[in-house]
């Protein structure tokens, strides 16, 4: 029998509502103890009981719906509580509940029970375990488009693309006898070219679900006093309560995170960038290029009250392939330093004032959506960005094929293969369907 | 009368003859009854055995000690290698046969079979003894005992002929219909469904302008079967004529007279043999359709107008093809008709063909959906060799998606059903490139011989020609000397390589063929060309073959795994209700057929593969 879990279903922070959700053999019997509404003995299911919920130290009125198995999000007996927002009403909720035998859901737990119990497909699962880890809004939004089947919609119509290929080279191959040459004279490799356009295309996604997943990394660099810290703790002064620590933060780079309508930044505090013999100085240099190498953007600090040093032109000899802004700090003491030696497009602030600083997060947020093309869909799912991979390399293997004029059937072979790869994305490959699409279109049989 | 067999097979046709013939080859007393003995393997519409995916399941059913492929290629008119050019995955055979001397070669296989009686009858009723068949009852009043039978009723059971306003009960070519036993396999649980084909007009040979059509040879290629020793011989041709705007036009005009369209014909009918007035209503935007002149037999003036199917009325059936160019004159000696007939549900059978609902009981041919001659011969050898290891009480067999198209076939059956006649397409089988017209000898003759339906002459044939292959492998894992080669890649326009290499490694080369290398070389050049091609073949896409080899292996490890015969789907919690009853009614014998289910998805294949894992877990 599976045990009864409980967690608190809505996103943790300020609301005017959060839910707690019960899912298991249990839950109704759980709820009888700690729900009363005036007299109703028997729950409906499906119906929406305003009641107190006694949770021993803490009375509070909530709304209580329970959803009999298999009519139900995870296909077990589910019952919902809504409370008053904030955390506190809610997690006394759910401790009473643990306390009378229910479990803590783990991570994704209610959504691994629907897909098992069937309620979801594994490209619908996958899309709310996105939505359930996403830690910023358009990482929900990514979540949210894959459940739509926005990405099954978008591969579904490659399928059909595939489709009408598939019989196109399968009709000549089944009819030999037949002219239906004339109907089937499609320009195979420019059809697979667009097709592996579109699959790239797609892929563009996997950068900005990259971003979406994991936030634009910026990492600061510069000569010690420059600033970084003073900038790092402003920018992330912005809006503290919802900046979350990174696990795994080492104690020679500083990563943390804020958002900013709705993207995720990460900042990277680096250790000064500067050639020594310690060994251990060292070691925080060789994470500090690490940072610098995997980031989406270097800011890359000057001390605007000094002159340019030797340890800047170093940094600048570093970076000056990657993508960065110089960022010229310290403006509001004095601007006698000349930066015009350094290339690249330069911002003028101050760390300590916050002057320019909003300014700073607006430019990182028109880079960071530039970098993730708005009509593309964001892909934040590794299993199908892998596949879309293998599909982009199949898509050339039959561009060479045709051109090197292999034979029909290999063709035939490959395109099936591609169109049954996209089949793995949208749960949908059935073989009839191509011969469907081999009597829609053409004229054949005796 | 009460005489016992072990086996009854009910109709003659292309399947009931290879069912019968498996049976009494492999040793089982069987009883073949038939509406009409000279109904004997009648080739009811075109008058050829073959074609695409067609050849191969032709050759198929000769691997496993089957008679079709022995009977076309003795009575072949005609041969072509379809798709000759388009790879070896889908090269194909088709024979134009003499349709009569196909049925007098069938009758005397028949015969001559030991074990096997023969006899004209009407079967209006099949006896079950607690849900197991028992024997049979003709309409003339004859009982039989038997263990099991075989359905291969083709188009027979209540079967319609319609022509215009013109409709009669009536089997094939006036051919007596069978009225009764639809009723005993409906009163057993059977579930039946109609659907309908139809057949084009012949016309008198001496009455068409051949000048004004074009002429279609045949190819000097091997014949079907390891048992026929010589290459056919093009005795005819056929020739390839148009419809054109005015047939266009007549149809066109009269679609309130077309059975199909004004609402007299509600069955379902095959897209891949449509009549001339669906493809007109269909494709508008055609202004001419093809039609093929096929003989009928060598005996008989008598030609098939392939792509002519039609139930119009009489008299615009005689406009129409006297719109024709070279048919102007033509006269019509038999017209087409549309055939409307019962069949049954195919989802109601195993993979061995026999029917889940009555023990013992077995299906075969146009009966289960499907069409065509090969489709029918196919189930016809498959239900015969697991009716006959049922009452040796062997383990059945089972043939799947990745040893041959009849794998296909049957699988596409069982798990899938049909909704209109079946037709076997190269499209439908995923592993075609192993399945090839030239292995299915190496593919299936040791199953065959397995199961005891193969002869010593068959499997002797085919150890030889495994021996020949082996030793011509060896002679092209030798290497020439490398001046010699030299000289080849030079005179090949290939670059030249830095050391030497085998032949074989020459091979794989894409502008190089084993013909170029036997004659440089003067190496194989005694061995016969069908075999050098088949090394060709395999040779050349041992790439390809290697990547579908190990598809298969990875697939079988996943789905594999069978699903007990007594599983209780209702059991299986979160298994979703659709899939529960899709399941449930078809009852898929392994994980993979589940998979292949519509309506049953990934999520149902992986809560279902769990509750396997936990039931043998269990059970140890």
């Amino acid at each position: 029998m599976e045990d009864t879990i409980v967690a608190i279903a809505t996103p943790s922070g300020v609301g005017g509502i959060a839910i707690v959700r019960l899912s298991g053999q249990k839950s109704y019997e759980l709820m009888r103890q700690v729900f009363s509404c005036g007299k109703v003995k028997n729950f409906e299911p499906r119906h929406a009981y305003l009641g107190l919920f006694d949770a021993k130290d803490l009375t509070d009125h909530c709304i209580m719906i329970y959803f009999k198995a298999p009519s139900s999000y995870t296909g077990e007996d589910v019952v919902e509580f809504q409370c008053h927002g904030g955390n506190v009403v809610a997690m006394k909720i759910v401790d009473r509940l643990t306390e009378l035998g229910a479990r803590i859901a783990q991570a994704g737990e209610f959504t691994k029970r629907a897909f098992l119990n069937g309620k979801v497909t594994l490209d619908e699962a996958e899309g709310v375990i996105d939505i359930i880890n996403a830690t910023s809004t358009a990482e929900a939004r990514a979540g949210y488009e894959l459940t739509n089947g926005a990405l099954s919609s978008k591969i579904g119509a490659l399928q059909d693309r595939l489709k009408n290929v598939a019989a196109t080279i399968d009709v000549v191959m089944d009819y030999p006898d037949e002219s239906v040459d004339d109907d089937a004279n499609i320009d195979l490799s420019r059809e697979i070219g667009e097709i592996r356009h579109e699959i790239s295309h797609l892929l563009d996604g996997a950068k900005s679900g990259k971003i979406i997943k994991s936030g634009y990394r910026i990492a600061l660099v510069g000569k010690p006093n420059a600033g970084k810290s003073s900038l790092f703790n402003n920018l992330l002064a912005y809006n503290r309560s919802i900046v979350t620590d990174i696990s795994g933060t080492t104690r020679d780079t500083i990563e943390e995170a804020y958002e900013y309508r709705g993207i995720k930044f990460v900042i990277i505090d680096t250790a000064g960038v500067r050639s020594t013999d310690d060994t251990i100085e060292r070691i925080g240099i060789d994470r500090s290029i690490d940072a610098i190498n995997s980031c989406d953007l270097i800011l890359f600090l000057i001390d605007g009250a000094d002159s340019i040093t030797k340890e800047d032109i170093d940094i600048y000899n570093i970076i000056k392939d990657k993508n960065y802004i110089i960022i010229v700090n310290k403006c509001d003491i004095s601007d006698k330093c000349d930066v015009s030696q350094f290339n690249g497009e330069k911002l003028y602030l101050s760390a300590i004032t916050g002057k320019g600083v909003d300014e700073l997060k607006e430019k990182l947020y028109t880079l960071a959506t530039s970098d993730m093309r708005q009509d593309t869909l964001a892909l934040v799912n590794k299993r199908h960005i892998s596949i879309l991979f293998d599909a982009v390399k199949s898509c050339d293997a039959i561009i060479d094929k045709i051109k090197m004029g292999e034979s029909a059937d290999i063709l035939s072979i490959e395109v099936d293969q591609l169109w049954q790869k996209l089949g793995q994305i949208t749960g949908n490959c059935d073989r009839r369907d191509i011969i469907d699409e081999i009597f829609d279109k053409f004229c054949v049989g005796k | 009368m009460r005489k016992k067999y072990g086996v009854i097979v009910i109709g003659s046709g292309h399947a009931g003859c290879e069912a019968a013939l498996a049976c009494a080859r492999m040793g089982v007393k069987t009883l073949l009854l038939t509406l009409n003995l000279d109904s004997i393997a009648y080739l009811a519409c075109n008058p050829s055995i073959g074609g695409t995916a067609k050849g191969q399941l032709v050759s198929e059913i000769d691997a496993l000690g089957g008679q079709m492929g022995i009977i076309a290629d003795k009575t072949t008119l005609q041969l072509r290698m379809l798709n000759s050019s388009k790879g070896p995955a889908v090269r194909s055979l088709r024979a134009q046969v003499d349709k009569n001397r196909y049925h007098i070669e069938m009758k005397k296989v028949l015969e001559n079979t030991k074990n096997l009686d023969i006899k004209q009858a009407e079967v209006s009723k099949i006896l079950t003894n607690d849900g197991k068949v028992c024997g049979i009852c003709t309409a003339q009043g004859a009982k039989y005992l038997c263990d099991c039978a075989i359905v291969c009723t083709g188009v027979y059971l209540k079967s319609k002929v319609i022509i215009g306003k013109y409709h009669a009960n009536s089997g094939p070519n006036g051919f007596m219909p069978a009225n009764k036993l639809t009723k005993s396999l409906i009163t057993l649980g059977i579930p039946v469904k109609r659907f309908k084909t139809g057949t084009p007009v012949r016309i008198h040979g001496d009455t068409i302008d051949y000048s004004k059509l074009e002429v279609q040879h045949g190819d000097h290629v091997f014949p079907f079967s390891t048992m026929t020793k010589r290459q056919a011989k093009n005795v005819k041709d056929c020739y390839l004529t148009y419809t054109n705007l005015k047939t266009h036009e007549i149809i066109l005009k009269n679609l309130d007279r077309s059975p199909l369209f004004n609402g007299t014909i509600k069955s379902t009918g095959p897209r891949y043999c449509p009549s001339i007035e669906t493809k007109v209503v269909k494709f508008a935007d055609k202004d001419r359709h093809q039609l093929f002149l096929e003989p009928e037999a060598g005996n008989t003036k008598e030609v098939y107008l392939q792509g002519l199917s039609t139930s119009l009325p009489i008299d615009l059936q005689e406009k129409m093809v006297h719109s024709i160019a070279g048919l102007e004159n033509a006269h019509i000696m038999r017209d087409g008709y549309a055939i409307e007939y019962d069949c049954i549900d195919s989802l109601s059978l195993y993979p061995t063909l026999e029917s889940k609902i009555v023990n013992g009981l077995y299906f075969a041919g146009q009966v289960n959906g499907t069409s065509g001659y090969e489709e029918a011969g196919a189930q016809g050898i498959l239900a015969g060799i697991n009716a006959a290891l049922k009452l040796k009480n062997r383990e059945p067999l089972i043939l799947d998606r990745s040893n041959s198209y009849i794998g296909v076939l049957v699988d596409d059956l069982v798990t899938k059903g049909c909704d209109e006649p079946y037709r076997m397409m190269t499209s439908r089988a995923e592993y075609r490139l192993l399945l090839r017209q030239d292995n299915a000898d190496q593919r299936l003759t040791e199953i065959g011989r397995n199961v005891g339906l193969v002869s010593d002459a068959r499997h002797k044939l085919f150890r030889e020609k495994m021996y020949t292959l082996s030793s011509m492998y060896e002679i092209l894992d030798q290497k020439p000397d490398f001046s010699e080669l030299k000289a080849f890649f030079i005179k090949m326009n290939e670059s030249i390589p830095q050391s030497n290499m085998t032949y074989r490694a020459m091979l794989s080369r894409s502008n190089i063929g084993i013909n170029d290398i036997c004659s440089h070389f003067d190496i194989l050049n005694s061995y016969p060309q069908n075999y050098k091609d088949i090394i060709e073949t395999e040779v050349k896409y041992a790439g390809y073959i290697k990547i579908q080899r190990d598809e298969i292996e990875k697939a079988r490890k996943i789905y594999d795994e069978v699903i007990p015969d007594d599983i209780n789907y209702n059991n299986i919690k979160g298994l979703r209700i659709e899939a529960q009853c899709k399941l449930d009614a078809i009852r898929p014998h392994t994980l993979g057929q589940a998979s292949r289910i519509s309506g049953v998805n990934p999520a149902d294949i992986s809560v279902l593969s769990v509750y396997l894992k936990v039931l043998k877990s269990k059970k140890k």
